[in-house]
C-alpha cells in the first residue's frame, strides 16, 4: 500500500519536473518582438520605426531622439514586451508656425520623399527590405548644401517620386499615384489620379507651366506594349485630375526611363530623363512640347553608381535655375542605398554640381528657388 | 496475412531473421564509413546500403509482435524520428530509430555477438588492406612519435573500434571470462599506445580489465551496494560532460589544465554550446575534423584556432544534433537497463554501460553502431545472461511483479 | 501480442480513443501551418584570387568566424544606427545559424525572427559585418555577398505536421487505452 502511494509521489514528481523543464525552458526562448513607431499628429511616420526583440514581460527602456522642429510631451517611455509582435507609438508635435516661418523666408524650397524604414547614416540610406515605405517631406534652405526638414504633420500616404508645382496661392505636390494640394502645407488635399481606360498607373507625373495652361507630364505603360513611355495631359487645378483622354505621347525617350520632366524655355521645350541601365541623364530640346526632342547634353554617373529623377529646378517666374538629380549604388549586400541628390546651376554647359544634403539620403528631390536673387 | 497467423511461430523466427540480415547490412556499411574503403567504394553504394536497411527495418517492424506498451513506444519512436528529421535533416537518425525499434523483442545479446564476429571480421579485413596498401595506411607524426590509423580515418578511430571490440568481447564471455584472457586488454591496451598514442583509448582498455576482473571478484552482495546509484550514471556523465563544457573558461587555469588532459575536448564543447543553440528535436551540425592532429584548438587564453571543429563529447552530439528530447529520453533507456539488471542481480551489462558512459564523455561514439553496439541495449529485450535463464524473458519497460 | 496489422485492424473497435487525439493533434498543428517565422538565408561565397579556386574546405574554419564577438558587436551597432533595430549579442547570436553549401565554395547564413523585416535587416547586417570581417583576415580571397538572397516563411510543412499529428494522435490513443484497460483491470486502485 505504502509503496504503491510512494509511486504515486515519485511519479508526481516526475512528472511536475519534467513540465517544470518544459516550461523553463519555453519560458528561455520565447521572445517577442516590440516596433515602436514614431510619427506626428496625422500618424505619419517621423523616422524608421525602432523595433526591438526581448523576452515577454521585460520592459524596454526608451528615450526618445529629439528631432529638429518638433517636440514631445514626454522623453522617457517605458514598453512592455507582450507575446508575438506588439505596436506602439511615440508622438512628435511640430512646431509647424516657427517652420514655416523660416520657409518662407528661405531661399529655397523643396520636396523629397524620406524611406521610413530604415536610417540615413553617413548621408548614405538603404532599402534592404522587399517593400519600402516613403513618406512626403518638404524641405527649405539658404544654401543648397544645408537643408532643413519643414516640420509639419505630413499626409501619412505613401509617396513616390514627388515634384513641386506653384500656382497662385497653391502648392500642388505631384507624385506616383495622385496630386496633394495645400495652402499652408500643413493641411493637405490627397488627391488620387482617377485611372483611364488607356492608363491605369499615372507613375512619376509632374506638374509644367504651358504658356498660361498647367500640363501633368507623366509616364504610363504604352497601350498594348510593356515599355514606359512619357505623357503630356491637360491638368485641371480644381479638381486636382488630368485630362487623361487628351494625354499626348512625348517623343524622344529612348531606352528605359522611369520618370521625365520638362519645361518651357524662351527657344523651346527642355526635356530630361535619366536611362535607367546606365544612370546617364540626358537633356533634350525640342520645339514642340510632344517632340521629337533632341540631344543638348549628358550627365554621366560616377563608376558605380546610377543617376536619376532629374528634374529641372525653376524659381517662381518659372525661369530654369538648374537641374537636381539623384544617385543611387548597390551596397555590398546587394541593396539599392541612396547616396543623395546633386544640383547643377546651368542645364547646357558643365557646372560642378553640389551636393544638397539634409537630415536623411534625399530620393527624388524637386526645387523651387523663392523671391528674387 | 492470414497464412502467417497460422505460423506465428515461423513468423517470429523469419522476422528476426529479417533484423539480424539488416544489423549486418547496417554494421558494414556504417563500419565501413569509419575506413578509408570510404574512399573507394562509391557514395552510391553507401547510399543503397542504407536505404536497403530502412527497407529491411520496416519489414521488420512491420512484421514483428508487441504487446500494448511496445506499441506505444512504437509510435513514440516514430514520431521522435519524424521529428528530429524535420529539424535536423539528417538521415541517420531515421535508420537509426529504425533499428532501435526493430529491436525490440530481440536479445541484445545476440546483436551484440553479431556486432563481435562482424566488427572482428572488418577490422581484420581493414588492418590487412591497409597493411597490404589495398587502402592507405596514414599515419600522423605528432610530437616526435607516429600515430597510425591502420586503414580507419583516424588513428583515434582505429583506438576506438579495439576498445568496444574488446568491451563486446568481455560482454560476450562474461563469467567464462579466464584469467588468461586479461590480458588481451593489456595487450590491446600496450599496443594501441604505441601505435596510435590515443592516451584517452587506452586508459579506457585497463578501465575495461579493472571492470572484468571486479566483476568476477566481486559477489552479488558488494555489488548490491551499487544499487542505489549506479543508474544514474548515464545523466551524472551527460551532466558531467555538458556542465563542464558549459562552464569552461579559457580564463580558468584549473578548467585549462582539465581541458589540456582531454586534449581540448573541454574547448571545443565550449564552442559548439556557443555556435549552436539547444533545440528540442536537434539540427544540422557540421564539423570538420583533423584526423588526430593535436594543436590549441576553440577558445584559448592566446586567440582562437578554428581550423578544426569536432564535437567528441557523444552527449554534446547527441543533445546538439538530435535534441534535448532524445538525449533525455535515451539517458532514460540506459538507465532504466541498467536499473533493470540491477534489479535481477545481472552486473555485467551494467558495467558494461558505465564503461560505455564514461567513454561518451571523450568520444563521440554513442550512438554509432558501427562502434558502439549497446546501443540496442536501449529497447533490446536485455535478459539475464547465463545459463538456464537463457528463456526468462525480461523486457526494461515490462512492469516487473515486485 | 499482435502485430501491425491485427493492432490496426482492433483499432476499430476503439475508435474514438484514436480519432480525437488525431483531431485534436491536427488542429493544433493547424496553428503552425504557414505562419510561423520568417528566415533570410544570404551567402557569402569565398574565391582565390590567383587561380580562381573555391575554397570549399576553408569554408566551416570562416563559419565560425560568424559568432566572433567582432562580428556580432560591429553588426548590433549597425543594426541600431542603420535600421533603428535593437537587439542584444546574444539574440544576435540566437538568431542567425551558419552552415556550409556541402562541395560549394559558399557559406550560408540564415536568420530567423518573427517579423519578417527584423529577419532581413539581421541577416543582411550580420553577413556584411561578417563580409568585412573575413575580408580583413583574408586579404588573398576574393569575397563576394550572393545578391539572390531569399526570404522564406518558416512553417510547418503540412506533410510533415500530417504525419506527426497523425503519429503523435496515434500514440496518444494507445496510452488512453493502456490506461483504460488497466483501470478496468482495477491496477490503478489504491
Amino acid at each position: 500500500m505504502s509503496s504503491k502511494r510512494q509511486n504515486r509521489i515519485r511519479n508526481g514528481l516526475i512528472a511536475t519536473a519534467i513540465l517544470l523543464v518544459i516550461g523553463l525552458v519555453s519560458y528561455w526562448k520565447s521572445s517577442s518582438t516590440l516596433v515602436i513607431n514614431f510619427v506626428d499628429e496625422n500618424g505619419t511616420p517621423v523616422t524608421a520605426p525602432l523595433k526591438t526583440i526581448g523576452r515577454p514581460n521585460a520592459v524596454y527602456n526608451l528615450t526618445a531622439a529629439k528631432v529638429p522642429g518638433y517636440t514631445l510631451n514626454r522623453t522617457h517611455y517605458q514598453f512592455k514586451y507582450t507575446y508575438g509582435t506588439s505596436q506602439q507609438q511615440v508622438i512628435y508635435h511640430p512646431d509647424t508656425v516657427a517652420s514655416l516661418d523660416k520657409l518662407l523666408k528661405a531661399k529655397y524650397i523643396g520636396v523629397s520623399a524620406q524611406d521610413i524604414t530604415t536610417n540615413t547614416f553617413n548621408g548614405v540610406q538603404s532599402t534592404p527590405y522587399e517593400q519600402s515605405d516613403n513618406r512626403l517631406r518638404v524641405l527649405y534652405a539658404n544654401r543648397l548644401n544645408d537643408w532643413h526638414t519643414f516640420s509639419t504633420n505630413y499626409p501619412d500616404v505613401a509617396i513616390q517620386d514627388p515634384t513641386l508645382f506653384q500656382l497662385g496661392e497653391f502648392w500642388f505636390i505631384a507624385y506616383t499615384g495622385g496630386v496633394l494640394r495645400s495652402t499652408d502645407l500643413s493641411n493637405w488635399d490627397v488627391i488620387a489620379t482617377t485611372p483611364s481606360p488607356k492608363f491605369h498607373n499615372v507613375i512619376a507625373p509632374s506638374l509644367v507651366h504651358v504658356g498660361k495652361k498647367t500640363d501633368m507630364i507623366f509616364m504610363a505603360t504604352v497601350p498594348k506594349r510593356k515599355e514606359l513611355a512619357s505623357f503630356v495631359a491637360p491638368f485641371n487645378e480644381t479638381t486636382g485630375q488630368p485630362k487623361l483622354t487628351q494625354a499626348k505621347r512625348i517623343r524622344g525617350v529612348t531606352g528605359p526611363s522611369t520618370s521625365a520632366s520638362l519645361y518651357q524655355g524662351r527657344t523651346g521645350y527642355y526635356l530630361t530623363y535619366s536611362e535607367q541601365d546606365s544612370g546617364v541623364v540626358y537633356i533634350k530640346k525640342s520645339k514642340t512640347i510632344t517632340g521629337k526632342y533632341r540631344l543638348v547634353r549628358k550627365i554621366v554617373p560616377v563608376k558605380g553608381s546610377f543617376y536619376y529623377a532629374p528634374t529641372f529646378a525653376l524659381d517662381e517666374a518659372g525661369k530654369v535655375r538648374g537641374i537636381v538629380y539623384s544617385s543611387y549604388y548597390y551596397d555590398e549586400s546587394g541593396d539599392l542605398a541612396y547616396n543623395g541628390a546633386f544640383m547643377q546651376s546651368k542645364i547646357l554647359t558643365k557646372t560642378p554640381p553640389i551636393q544638397l544634403t539634409g537630415q536623411f539620403a534625399f530620393q527624388k528631390f524637386s526645387v523651387i528657388k523663392l523671391g528674387a536673387d | 496475412m492470414s497464412s502467417h497467423l497460422k505460423h506465428p511461430q515461423r513468423m517470429a523466427r523469419l522476422s528476426l531473421g529479417i533484423y539480424y540480415l539488416g544489423t549486418v547490412l547496417y554494421l558494414v556499411y556504417t563500419f565501413l564509413q569509419t575506413t578509408l574503403f570510404s574512399a573507394v567504394v562509391p557514395n552510391a553504394v553507401f547510399s543503397l546500403a542504407k536505404y536497403l536497411c530502412l527497407a529491411i527495418f520496416v519489414v521488420r517492424i512491420l512484421t514483428n509482435r508487441y504487446d500494448e506498451r511496445q506499441v506505444l513506444l512504437l509510435f513514440g519512436g516514430l514520431l521522435l524520428a519524424v521529428l528530429i528529421y524535420q529539424n535536423s535533416g539528417d538521415t541517420s537518425i531515421v535508420v537509426l530509430m529504425l533499428f532501435l525499434l526493430s529491436s525490440l523483442n530481440c536479445r541484445s545479446r545476440i546483436i551484440v555477438e553479431i556486432y563481435f564476429w562482424t566488427a572482428l571480421a572488418l577490422i581484420a579485413v581493414t588492418i590487412g588492406s591497409a597493411l597490404v596498401g589495398v587502402i592507405d595506411n596514414y599515419h600522423y607524426q605528432v610530437n616526435g612519435s607516429v600515430r597510425y590509423a591502420f586503414g580507419f580515418l583516424y588513428s583515434t578511430d582505429f583506438a576506438a573500434h579495439i576498445f568496444y571490440l574488446c568491451l563486446a568481447y568481455v560482454y560476450i564471455r562474461g563469467r567464462q571470462l579466464r584469467k588468461l584472457e586479461f590480458f588481451i586488454p593489456v595487450v590491446l591496451a600496450a599496443l594501441v599506445f604505441l601505435l596510435t598514442r590515443a592516451k584517452l583509448d587506452t586508459a579506457l582498455l585497463i578501465l575495461i580489465l579493472l571492470a572484468a576482473m571486479d566483476y568476477r571478484r566481486l559477489s552479488n552482495q558488494q555489488m548490491k551496494k551499487f544499487d542505489r546509484w549506479l543508474y544514474l550514471f548515464p545523466v551524472l556523465m551527460a551532466a558531467l560532460s555538458i556542465g563542464a563544457s558549459w562552464l569552461f573558461t579559457p580564463t580558468n587555469g584549473i578548467l585549462v589544465k582539465i581541458d589540456d588532459f582531454f586534449t581540448h575536448r573541454l574547448a571545443m564543447g565550449h564552442l559548439a554550446l556557443y555556435e549552436y543553440p539547444l533545440r528540442w528535436f536537434g539540427q544540422y551540425v557540421f564539423q570538420q575534423g583533423s584526423g588526430g592532429l593535436t594543436f590549441p584548438t576553440g577558445l584559448t587564453t592566446t586567440g582562437t584556432n578554428l581550423a578544426y571543429f569536432f564535437i567528441d563529447s557523444s552527449y554534446i552530439k547527441v543533445l546538439l544534433s538530435f535534441g534535448i528530447v532524445f538525449l533525455g529520453l535515451y539517458l532514460f533507456g540506459m538507465s532504466h537497463a541498467i536499473r533493470f539488471n540491477v534489479a535481477h542481480q545481472a552486473y555485467l551489462l551494467p558495467l558494461v554501460l558505465v564503461i560505455v558512459c564514461i567513454s561518451s564523455i571523450i568520444d563521440h561514439h554513442l550512438l554509432d553502431i558501427a562502434y558502439n553496439p549497446f546501443v540496442v541495449c536501449v529497447l533490446a529485450n536485455n535478459a539475464v545472461g547465463g545459463v538456464g535463464s537463457e528463456e526468462r524473458i525480461y523486457h526494461w519497460f515490462k512492469r516487473d511483479s515486485r | 501480442m499482435e502485430n501491425l496489422y491485427t493492432f490496426f485492424k482492433n483499432m476499430r473497435k476503439d475508435w474514438p480513443l484514436f480519432l480525437f487525439p488525431i483531431i485534436v493533434c491536427l488542429a493544433f498543428a493547424s496553428i503552425f501551418i504557414g505562419n510561423e517565422q520568417t528566415v533570410f538565408v544570404s551567402r557569402i561565397q569565398v574565391q582565390s584570387r590567383g587561380d580562381r579556386q573555391w575554397d570549399s574546405l576553408s569554408i566551416p574554419v570562416y563559419q565560425t568566424i560568424l559568432k566572433n564577438p567582432t562580428v556580432i558587436r560591429s553588426a548590433q551597432i549597425a543594426l541600431k544606427k542603420d535600421y533603428n533595430i535593437a537587439v542584444s549579442q546574444a539574440q544576435l547570436v540566437a538568431s542567425v545559424t551558419t552552415k556550409p553549401v556541402v562541395h560549394g565554395n559558399a557559406m550560408v547564413i540564415a536568420a530567423t525572427a518573427r517579423d519578417p523585416e527584423l529577419a532581413t535587416a539581421m541577416g543582411k547586417q550580420v553577413t556584411a559585418s561578417m563580409y568585412y570581417t573575413l575580408g580583413t583576415y583574408l586579404p588573398t580571397k576574393d569575397l563576394r555577398i550572393d545578391p539572390r538572397a531569399t526570404v522564406k516563411q518558416q512553417g510547418a510543412n503540412p506533410v510533415y505536421a500530417l504525419l506527426i499529428s497523425l503519429l503523435s494522435g496515434l500514440a496518444i490513443g494507445q496510452g488512453l487505452r493502456l490506461l483504460m484497460r488497466r483501470r478496468g483491470k482495477g491496477e490503478l486502485d489504491v
